[in-house]
């Protein structure tokens, strides 16, 4: 479960994110758009740690599994070594590292390549390894940035089916999106603009705090 | 302004890392032996330097050099040749050692910050690189002191040896450093090639002014370690250790704030 309250970040005298709240329960696929610098990637790396906000609160509960815009990897080495440091991290042996990351380059279709280097993957299977880095430690909470940026359609159909499976588990999502053609998929879809937050979609009450918007758009 | 309070993030405790230094560490060799053509580069570069002008030089001309042995500075008549050869070892091994270190702890800092989130702590990042520096400056010195142990008169080869590594560890330190506060590859590698021919020219010329650059101890001991025979180097030894623990610790706090995360 996410709950965000009165989060609030400038970048000098710039104000990005004003006062969002919401909260994403468990078991919850939640959307976040807005144009291009609304501050979408400023409030998933607030959400997760990597920026300090100016005032608020963010309860975070479970583990989390945050996948950056960028794939932000260990260029030299190969995708097994890339997920054993990645899993020790996590805490996990060798072995659940090696049972974990088989299943899930299965899955994502980048098996092949498991002892070869990052720097020579393709924009695509790097963003599929950037991502299977973000799911070894079975994360309950997901934070994805444009996690299916060159995809092609198989593994972008299978990164929806493992969503929804997550989701169905319990799990709670986040995914920043640019494709409207996507909304159908989220329970709810926040958009961030001028610093905050509306939300709408099917379960937009679900993720309501008190001082955000609800808009009935995508209802 | 709004009237929000900030409150740290709560969340669930997550699992320690499992063996986080080691792991650290095995994978950092594994990104060093695939640059290997890099490594062998700056190892090659000063080495050819050095080879250069020794070979270009006469082996007659003496010259006055000022030795210490402990506490006591004496001046010994050395082959020029033998003299600009230390300082060439100097430039040659700092050169390798900081440019090393800028090359390991620069790249890749979006992916350290990431790691930090997956469970590592900066000492399991930072320690995992000095180890992996530790080996390329051991490495280089045992290159230089190959070259330069059958061409140099040397009164002690252990401690002149010792005097390289020296010199080494405060190049890495350096490097560390720099590497990490000055954003930009060009003007960090000219920092650090500055650092090195400023110490070199200072010295030849024996200006006061040399004692206040970090490679100082590492040059006296080698000096002694080379010309004075039974030289005592614990004082240079203590003093060079003293700046790279220094550069060092510097560096570490430098590192903990550029890989610094907030909630944890």
């Amino acid at each position: 479960m996410i709950t965000v309250r009165g989060l609030a970040k400038r970048y000098r005298r710039r104000r990005v994110l004003e006062d969002v709240s919401f909260t994403v329960p468990r078991g919850m696929l939640t959307g976040i758009q807005g144009e291009n610098g609304a501050g979408k990637s400023t409030l998933l790396k607030c959400l997760v740690g990597l920026l300090k906000p100016d005032a608020g609160q963010i309860v975070l509960d479970g583990r989390v599994g945050y996948c950056p815009q960028d794939p932000s990897l260990i260029e030299s080495l190969t995708l097994t070594e890339q997920f054993r440091l990645f899993g020790a991290g996590y805490g996990l042996t060798p072995d659940q590292v090696a049972d974990r990351a088989g299943t899930l380059m299965e899955e994502f279709g980048c098996a092949r390549y498991a002892t070869t280097r990052v720097d020579r993957l393709s924009g695509g299977t790097r963003q599929k390894v950037n991502l299977i880095a973000a799911l070894l430690h079975e994360p309950d909470v997901l934070i994805l940035d444009e996690p299916y940026q060159g995809f092609d359609y198989d593994t972008y159909q299978h990164f929806w089916d493992y969503t929804e499976r997550f989701r169905v588990d319990g799990g709670s999502v986040v995914v920043v999106s640019h494709m409207h053609t996507e909304i159908a998929r989220f329970d709810a879809m926040l958009d961030l603009a001028a610093g905050r937050v509306t939300a709408s979609g099917r379960r937009a009450k679900d993720v309501v705090l008190t001082d955000a918007v609800l808009t009935d758009r995508g209802e | 302004m709004m009237a929000v309070r900030l409150d740290p993030v709560r969340t669930v405790r997550e699992a320690r890392p499992y063996r986080a230094t080691g792991t650290a560490t095995r994978m950092s060799v594994l990104e060093l032996l695939r640059r290997w053509p890099s490594m062998l580069f700056m190892i090659f570069m000063p080495a050819s330097y050095f080879l250069v002008s020794y070979f270009t030089s006469d082996a007659v001309t003496m010259v006055p050099a000022l030795a210490y042995d402990g506490d006591v500075q004496r001046t010994v008549q050395v082959l020029d040749r033998d003299f600009k050869a230390l300082y060439l070892a100097v430039l040659g091994i700092s050169v390798t050692s900081s440019f090393a270190a800028m090359t390991v702890v620069r790249p890749g800092m979006a992916a350290l910050r990431r790691l930090r989130l997956v469970g590592y702590r900066a000492h399991h990042l930072l320690s995992a690189r000095l180890y992996v520096l530790l080996i390329i400056t051991v490495v280089s010195t045992a290159v230089f002191m190959a070259i330069f142990v059958p061409l140099v008169n040397l009164e002690s080869v252990a401690l002149a040896a010792t005097a390289l590594l020296l010199v080494g560890f405060v190049g890495v330190a350096l490097g560390t450093l720099i590497g990490l506060l000055v954003p930009r590859e060009f003007e960090a590698s000219m920092l650090l090639i500055a650092a090195a021919g400023v110490q070199m020219a200072l010295g030849r010329s024996g200006a006061d002014a040399e004692r206040f650059l970090p490679y100082w101890p590492g040059v006296e001991a080698l000096k002694s370690a080379a010309f004075v025979s039974g030289a005592d180097v614990t004082r240079f030894g203590g003093l060079g250790a003293l700046y790279a623990v220094a550069l060092f610790g510097l560096s570490y706090i430098v590192w903990n704030r550029r890989t610094r995360l907030w909630r944890r």
